[in-house]
């Protein structure tokens, strides 16, 4: 197929797009690039706040195993004892927290 | 650019980049979808407005860039699905006179070379800017692209037809 051939498909190609109808308002399209700048410009903001929320936990979760290791022989005799029902009650209290955490710091 | 002004370069633009979008994508539903995310793109992208040829060529640098991104994601979901494992996707039907779908069965890059090549009469250098070609290959692929466009339209019985 030689160029002037080509170029006839393709013409009868745009012609068939013609008409796909009306198209999007471009007010709309407007508007919703200054929305989506005004969220990036938040989200830029925001980010060191973020980043001292998850630093903060991470020293938190640190600062727990740390403490944990420096009394662990008073820990243990604590646990050591134990039913089921304090282990159960352990555990879920470590799942109520990741949870509570998850819900403060979300997203 | 302000609101005036996009509102301007949008009807002088956007008839054709639609044309472009839903034949090169293939999918006339998220024609309008993919309309609104290259100029949402665009305008984020803040190009210059001195040079109007060059801010033409970077709408459809991005709406080519949007396409392939959707092509991917969709691949990614189809790759995913149990559907796309068990049942293999039917071919587009093809009959008489259908051009469109003759031209869906070229690859996306091919549909996009010959776009550019024949309805927007871009140069070479041109189509290579706009597709991350090089220049010299983009004379070999629209070739190639017109020699598929060819085979496909003889295998659907329109050879023969005047365009």
């Amino acid at each position: 197929m030689n160029e002037p051939e080509t170029a006839a498909w393709m013409g009868r190609l745009v012609d068939l797009s013609a008409n796909d109808g009306a198209l999007p308002d471009p007010a709309l399209i407007w508007w919703k690039a200054r929305l989506l700048e005004r969220q990036a410009v938040q989200a830029r903001v925001a980010r060191p706040i973020a980043i001292a929320q998850w630093l903060s936990l991470v020293v938190a979760v640190l600062t727990t195993i740390v403490l944990c290791a420096m009394n662990w022989p008073g820990i243990q005799g604590v646990l050591g004892p134990a039913s089921a029902t304090v282990w159960v009650a352990a555990a879920g209290g470590v799942i109520v927290m990741g949870l509570a955490l998850r819900f403060v710091f979300g997203e | 650019m302000d609101q005036g002004e996009f509102t301007a370069f949008y009807h002088e633009t956007a008839p054709a980049l639609r044309g472009y979008i839903r034949r090169v994508s293939g999918d006339a539903q998220a024609g309008d979808d993919l309309l609104q995310e290259t100029y949402l793109r665009f305008l984020r992208a803040k190009p210059p407005v001195d040079d109007r040829a060059a801010m033409k060529a970077y709408l459809y640098k991005t709406a080519t860039a949007a396409i392939y991104d959707r092509w991917r994601k969709q691949r990614r979901e189809r790759l995913w699905s149990l559907a796309f494992r068990f049942r293999e996707e039917a071919p587009p039907e093809t009959g008489p006179g259908d051009v469109t779908r003759c031209f869906q069965k070229l690859k996306q890059r091919e549909r996009a070379l010959l776009w550019l090549a024949y309805v927007e009469g871009y140069a070479h250098d041109e189509i290579a800017g706009t597709l991350d070609l090089n220049v010299k290959s983009v004379r070999v692929l629209l070739f190639r692209a017109r020699r598929n466009l060819e085979r496909i339209l003889r295998q659907n019985g329109l050879n023969e037809v005047q365009p």
